[in-house]
């Protein structure tokens, strides 16, 4: 991954197919980050230790020969926007909606994956338009929906659940069952149960992420402790150092109704097992939302150092106190996060005026030791101050709203002055962060390369905080996220069947949603919207999948993905609904986004960089 | 800046430093000293936490400008940016956990070596709740120390007062669950600041004494409030009104 050629080539485009099929992760992280030297910015370096050696070059092999188990769609072709270009780049021409775009062309490579139940869906679903294929889609997804009856009563369940709110709005009625059911990972009170239950519990959740050294050291598990993991840990590191061996790299298996996806990150394993029916690249792009999180608190840098120095160093020693982050990310991602799944970001829709004026108190009182400035609402972006030729990778942006808003360490009120290395910024060096939630839900970030510039953050802080109070913004924030999301029914007629969508707008790496009441107001029933949504998208992004247009037809709901050049949009609509119907609504979506784009999405002058306001 | 001069005492400010293992409970103290509140199962610190808290004595008011530091071993090497300039600072350990005395014991080392010369430190053996049966005073000593008498507690209160006399150090248990002994730490530390190394309040805040253009953020933040007793709630108030 060059930062030389014009726009930076995205690694779902790999020219060859033989290249695609090692993970973009390896390919992403060696990359030079040169670049940003160039500017006045100088970056803190490691506040570990003296410079470090060059990174030990990981033995990833770009073999052909890879699994037969590995499916079609386990490359990076789904997962744009993670695991996406040099974003160090110091301008990037094109480079967020180029990328964006070749994840739906992408796939020209050849298949060769066994069937798998991914693959199934992608070559099945390839529906040229609107007009065919029903049969088809409904087929396939009759085969979803018998997996989905083997897994008894959880299912069934949510099933039920569902259709009665496409009933109408009355669906509440089974609303209080599904909590009975045994499939939701809640962290349940684990004390006083005997081995033997502890592991049945921990085999019963749904979803697990392991995090482990190359030497098949536990470093993270969101589930289970010490006693349960170690013996798996040992297998699942013999497993992939099995195919190491061979100089092959597993991506990936199935074993009964569990998906295994793995990513080779740096000295680092990383492991999903998922009963919850993501693709393989959605899998990937939830772990490398990890592996973020993990480079964040160490830097990469650091990270090859140990691991070159002590091969089996035990990180949680170096990682303590940041288990916080990566649970809330973990369980943000097994509730079903469209930060993740889109790997874009959502704002808080407010009038372009009111967010101009947020802009210009911003920039009019940036200091000069600031580099990124940030006003965040409710996990949502308000407005975003940049330097001119740095952009922010929405990779980098996702963690920090993570680590925001999935823990509550930051969350007390207090100020707050923290290293954090935003791996795609410059995964070699800390940036300082200035974080205060100066309201419940309202925070301001400010972020330095300086980790002596706490006070004068501080400063930039107080002025910009009072000037938003007396120019009503704090207010019309606050309004904006306490009056929630809007509804489908403020974008379409009020008697429509469309329940909720997802639009995501690839200039601008953002992407907007209605709330999820009334239709989805159960955790249960988000999730099963969040399946939905994944299994969509893995359809029109699988990497054969040249769909632009995807329909799909199940006992429970009706949903249609349409993907354009410049956007995406994912809509689900009650059972039963009429096809013209929801065409018709997707275009009055995409209409009314059109139309309200500047209240939706932070927008910048120029269209092809995600965020930009100059200084 | 005009309430300052309706207070009749004098006004200083005092840079604070809360140093320790990991878990000991240095949030929780500061929580408790600033808010006079109490979170079970509390996050870790990431990084440093910035605070303000007042402190009023007979003679004059002391606002404190704690730094809150992270107890994990990785944040170690940022520490110096937080006690440089420190006037005083709290060394942390948990008394029923024995490592944490010794960290605490490297913290108080590495301060004399390092921070500067007139620092004021003081030793503080948190959770005092867990030592269940044991006298609130801290003349107690509770002789015997088995487990059985003096609760999870493995810290003997003898040894550690030894070592801070030795040191020269105050010293206090403490509980920020129960609130016991937090405010009197602070107020000790108060009084133990020399009057001559109180500075007007100007001069406050900063990192680095070379970088000047640090300094300039947390002057003044405060000047609302400045003649008010001891408000629990100003902490935030005055942050949010720095103009400067």
């Amino acid at each position: 991954m060059s930062t030389t050629s014009p726009p930076p080539s995205p690694p779902s485009s790999h020219p060859s197919p033989s290249a695609s099929t090692s993970s973009s992760n390896e390919d992403q992280l060696p990359t030079p980050r040169a670049p940003t030297h160039q500017t006045t910015i100088t970056l803190t370096e490691d506040y570990f230790a003296p410079p470090l050696p060059p990174r030990p070059s990981l033995e990833v092999t770009t073999s052909n020969a890879f699994l037969s188990v590995h499916s079609a769609t386990s490359s990076g072709a789904s997962t744009p926007g993670l695991q996406a270009k040099p974003t160090t780049a110091i301008s990037l021409p094109e480079g967020v909606h180029a990328q964006q775009q070749d994840a739906v062309v992408s796939g020209n490579g050849s298949i060769t994956g066994a069937p798998s139940f991914s693959d199934s869906v992608s070559v099945k679903s390839l529906v040229p338009t609107l007009s065919a294929g029903d049969n088809d889609v409904e087929s396939m997804l009759g085969e979803i929906l018998e997996e989905e009856g083997e897994e008894g009563g959880f299912l069934k369940a949510r099933r039920d659940i569902l259709d009665s709110a496409g009933g109408g709005v009355g669906g509440s009625a089974g609303i209080e069952v599904e909590f009975e059911d045994d499939g939701w990972d809640e962290s349940s009170d684990e004390e006083g149960l005997g081995e033997e239950e502890l592991v049945a519990r921990w085999r019963a959740k749904r979803k697990h992420f392991f995090i482990l050294s190359s030497a098949g050291k536990p470093i993270y598990s969101r589930h289970g402790d010490e006693s349960v993991l170690s013996g798996y840990m040992g297998v699942i590191q013999a497993i992939i150092s099995f195919f190491q061996d061979d100089n092959d790299t597993l991506k990936g298996f199935s074993a009964g109704k569990h998906r295994f996806a793995i990513a080779a990150s740096g000295p680092l394993y990383l492991v999903a097992i998922s009963s919850m029916g993501e693709s393989d690249s959605q899998l990937r792009a939830q772990l490398d939302a990890l592996y973020t999180q993990v480079l964040s608190t160490l830097t990469l840098s650091q990270l090859n150092k140990i691991f070159a120095q002590r091969g089996n160093f035990d990180l949680r020693r170096l990682l303590g106190g940041t288990e916080v982050f990566l649970d809330g990310l973990s369980d943000a991602m097994t509730l079903g996060s469209p930060q993740v799944l889109l790997s874009a970001l959502e704002c808080v829709k407010m009038r372009k005026a009111h967010r101009e004026n947020i802009n210009s108190i911003l920039l009019k009182h940036r200091s000069p030791n600031l580099l990124y400035g940030l006003v965040i609402a409710d996990g949502r972006m308000v407005s975003v101050l940049r330097p001119k030729r740095h952009s922010l990778h929405p990779a980098d942006l996702q963690l920090l709203f993570s680590m925001l808003f999935n823990a509550s360490t930051f969350r007390d009120g207090g100020e707050h002055w923290t290293p954090i290395c935003l791996p795609k910024f410059n995964s070699k060096g800390f940036l300082h962060a200035y974080i205060h939630f100066f309201r419940k839900e309202v925070a301001v970030v400010l972020i330095s390369a300086d980790k002596d510039a706490f006070f004068e953050m501080r400063e930039m802080k107080g002025v910009v905080v009072e000037q938003l109070e007396k120019a009503g913004s704090i207010k019309i924030i606050e309004e904006a996220v306490s009056k929630g999301r809007y509804t489908t029914t403020d974008v379409l007629s009020s008697g429509t069947a469309i329940r909720h969508f997802l639009y995501r707008s690839k200039n601008n790496v953002q992407f907007t949603m209605p709330s999820f009441e009334p239709h989805f107001y159960t955790v249960i029933a988000r999730r099963r919207l969040m399946n939905l949504y994944q299994r969509l998208h893995a359809a029109v992004h699988a990497k054969n999948a040249h769909l632009k247009v995807h329909h799909c037809i199940r006992n429970s709901s009706v949903s249609l993905s349409w993907v354009t050049p410049t956007f995406e949009l994912y809509c689900v609509a009650a059972a039963g609904a009429n096809r013209t119907a929801l065409a018709k609504s997707a275009t009055a979506i995409a209409a009314w986004v059109k139309r309200e784009e500047e209240r939706l999405f932070v927008i910048g002058g120029v269209a092809s960089s995600p965020f930009l306001f100059y200084y | 800046m005009a309430s300052r001069d309706e207070a009749p005492k004098l006004s200083s400010s005092v840079k604070l430093v809360l140093l320790g293992e990991a878990a000991v409970g240095k949030s929780s103290l500061v929580l408790r000293f600033v808010n006079d509140d109490f979170q079970e199962n509390k996050e870790p610190t990431i990084g440093a936490a910035f605070l303000t808290q007042k402190c009023t004595l007979p003679t004059r008011t002391i606002k404190f400008e704690i730094w809150d530091t992270a107890g994990q071993e990785r944040f170690a090497s940022l520490a110096p940016m937080y006690y440089r300039n420190a006037q005083t600072a709290l060394v942390v350990y948990d008394i029923t956990k024995p490592t944490s005395l010794i960290k605490a014991k490297h913290w108080v080392s590495e301060l004399q070596r390092q921070a500067s010369p007139g620092i004021v430190i003081a030793l503080v053996g948190n959770k005092l709740d867990l030592a269940a049966p044991v006298l609130a005073d801290d003349d107690g000593g509770e002789e015997g120390g088995d487990a059985m008498n003096g609760g999870n507690r493995a810290v003997l209160t003898a040894e550690a007062k030894a070592y801070a006399d030795e040191e020269g150090l105050l010293f206090y248990e403490t509980s920020a669950k129960t609130g016991e002994n937090v405010q009197g730490v602070f107020e000790a530390i108060a009084n133990a600041i020399p009057e001559s190394t109180l500075k007007p309040r100007a001069g406050a805040g900063g990192f680095a004494g070379g970088s000047g253009r640090a300094g300039a953020g947390s002057g003044g933040g405060d000047a609302g409030a400045a003649g008010m007793a001891v408000n629990l709630e100003d902490g935030v108030r005055a942050k949010e009104g720095c103009a400067c």
